[in-house]
């Protein structure tokens, strides 16, 4: 058992952003209750960090057998309800500070014995954002639908474009992240749609059509695709493919997941992007 | 209230029905079929069936697929394999003899909606119980007229063999 705040404290020093007052400080908040955090080690204190880091140490220990007498007369409020530890009950300054969100950072160090402010705040499991981080966070900015696939021979010399639709977020520094993917097909019955830049809008979309060739596995529904609303994304039913419009060839649950993700979109911006290739 | 709510219904099948007068198309395709030495051929089909029917296609597909050898061909004036199947279905078969043999009229007895873009019309022969269901598309935001779908009294597709 040892001192976490002596290694904060230490951590701190190094940086050259602390003195014996803050190495002092860290160790006396942050080991206030908390000394039982596993995997931390008492040869922290004496890590590089020089006198910082020591009084951190020092007073991190002093505080250890103060600290019960100290919370229970302040009721300091992240000593209770901890969740880093099983049955503790106790919470982190982290918490205290930040919320739920920041709980993470407990289990980080708990997980670690310690950890650096660069650790915790690059961790996938830190969402920390009022504080600097490593790099500015990309944001979302929209989403878009892309069909592409490849274009297949079918009997009596037809084609059709065997392939998915996918649905991408796109974020401000360029990337771009798929959240879906769906078996869908055009064709082999008419000219698959063309490639290109199309768009999806608001109101034109629907349920329960009744068409036999909008039925699929329970799902039947409409999406009319702009600028030619005679092409519509739909559930491929009856025979095999389609006229020229996006057949989507899934289960009943996964086709109105898809419906629902373009109209709540929808709804939302309006106009939802989507492109054709192959 | 109810009744008020039954004459929107109609009005509002009505309305939808501009542009395209399904109880015109569906005499309009009985006579066609029923008159004496009728060939069924693709350009009936393409005059009367919903421009995004599948039914030709899919039928030519497992024709061609049963039949390697065959070459079919996009001729207006060659048999469609959609009437050909309809004109071998029993009930429809015995409802085109009644009207010819004994000059009885197609009646058009009920019609009702399914689903938000279709119109179900229950079709008998003067003097007969039995009865075929056209069911129409009716779209109104879309240039869209015809047959989707042609059933039998229990709602079993007379067209659509295979279905997903």
């Amino acid at each position: 058992m040892g001192c976490v705040a002596g290694s904060t404290g230490a951590w701190l020093a190094d940086q050259g952003v602390a003195g014996p007052g803050i190495g002092m400080a860290t160790g006396w908040l942050l080991n206030s209750g908390n000394a039982y955090i596993r995997g931390a080690r008492g040869g922290d204190v004496i890590q590089a960090g020089g006198e910082g880091a020591l009084w951190g140490g020092v007073s991190g220990f002093a505080m250890m057998g103060l600290s019960p007498l100290f919370n229970q007369a302040m009721n300091i409020p992240w000593t209770s309800n901890y969740k880093g530890v099983p049955g503790g009950n106790e919470v982190t300054l982290g918490e205290w500070l930040f919320g739920s969100n920041s709980s993470n950072i407990s289990n980080i160090i708990a997980n670690q014995g310690s950890a650096s402010l660069s650790t915790i705040f690059s961790s996938p499991a830190s969402n920390l954002s009022i504080l600097p981080s490593p790099g500015p966070q990309p944001m979302y900015m929209n989403s878009y639908l892309d069909f592409s696939g490849e274009l297949t021979s079918y009997t009596g010399g037809r084609q059709y474009v065997n392939g998915s639709l996918d649905w991408f977020d796109y974020y401000s520094n360029g990337s771009t992240v798929n959240r879906g993917s769906w078996s869908a097909v055009s064709g082999p019955w008419g000219t698959p749609i063309t490639t290109g830049a199309h768009t999806i809008q608001n109101g034109y979309m629907g349920l329960n059509t009744g068409i036999p060739g909008y039925m699929r596995d329970g799902a039947d529904f409409y999406i009319d695709i702009f600028p030619d609303p005679s092409y519509e994304i739909h559930p491929d039913g009856n025979v095999f493919g389609t006229l020229g419009c996006i057949g989507i060839r899934e289960s009943g649950v996964r086709s109105l997941d898809l419906y629902n993700r373009i109209r709540n979109y929808a709804r939302r911006y309006n106009v939802l992007q989507l492109n054709v290739n192959y | 209230m109810f009744i008020g709510l039954i004459t929107l219904f109609y009005a509002c099948i009505a309305y939808s029905q501009e542009g395209c007068n399904h109880e015109d198309l569906i005499m309009s395709f009985l006579q066609k079929i029923s008159s004496k030495d009728y060939f069924p051929a693709l350009g009936d089909f393409n005059t009367y069936f919903d421009s995004h029917s599948e039914i030709e296609a899919g039928l030519q597909d497992e024709y061609i697929r049963n039949n390697p050898k065959v070459k079919l061909s996009d001729d207006t004036a060659d048999r469609s394999l959609t009437l050909e199947l309809l004109l071998k279905n029993k009930t429809v078969r015995r409802l085109i003899d009644l009207r010819n043999n004994q000059n009885c009229k197609w009646i058009i007895k009920n019609r009702y909606a399914k689903g938000s873009a279709t119109i179900i019309y229950e079709i008998v022969v003067e003097g007969s119980k039995e009865m075929v269901k056209i069911q129409m598309i009716n779209w109104k935001n879309k240039n869209r007229c015809g047959i989707v779908d042609i059933l039998d009294s229990s709602d079993k597709s007379i067209l659509i063999k295979s279905t997903e």
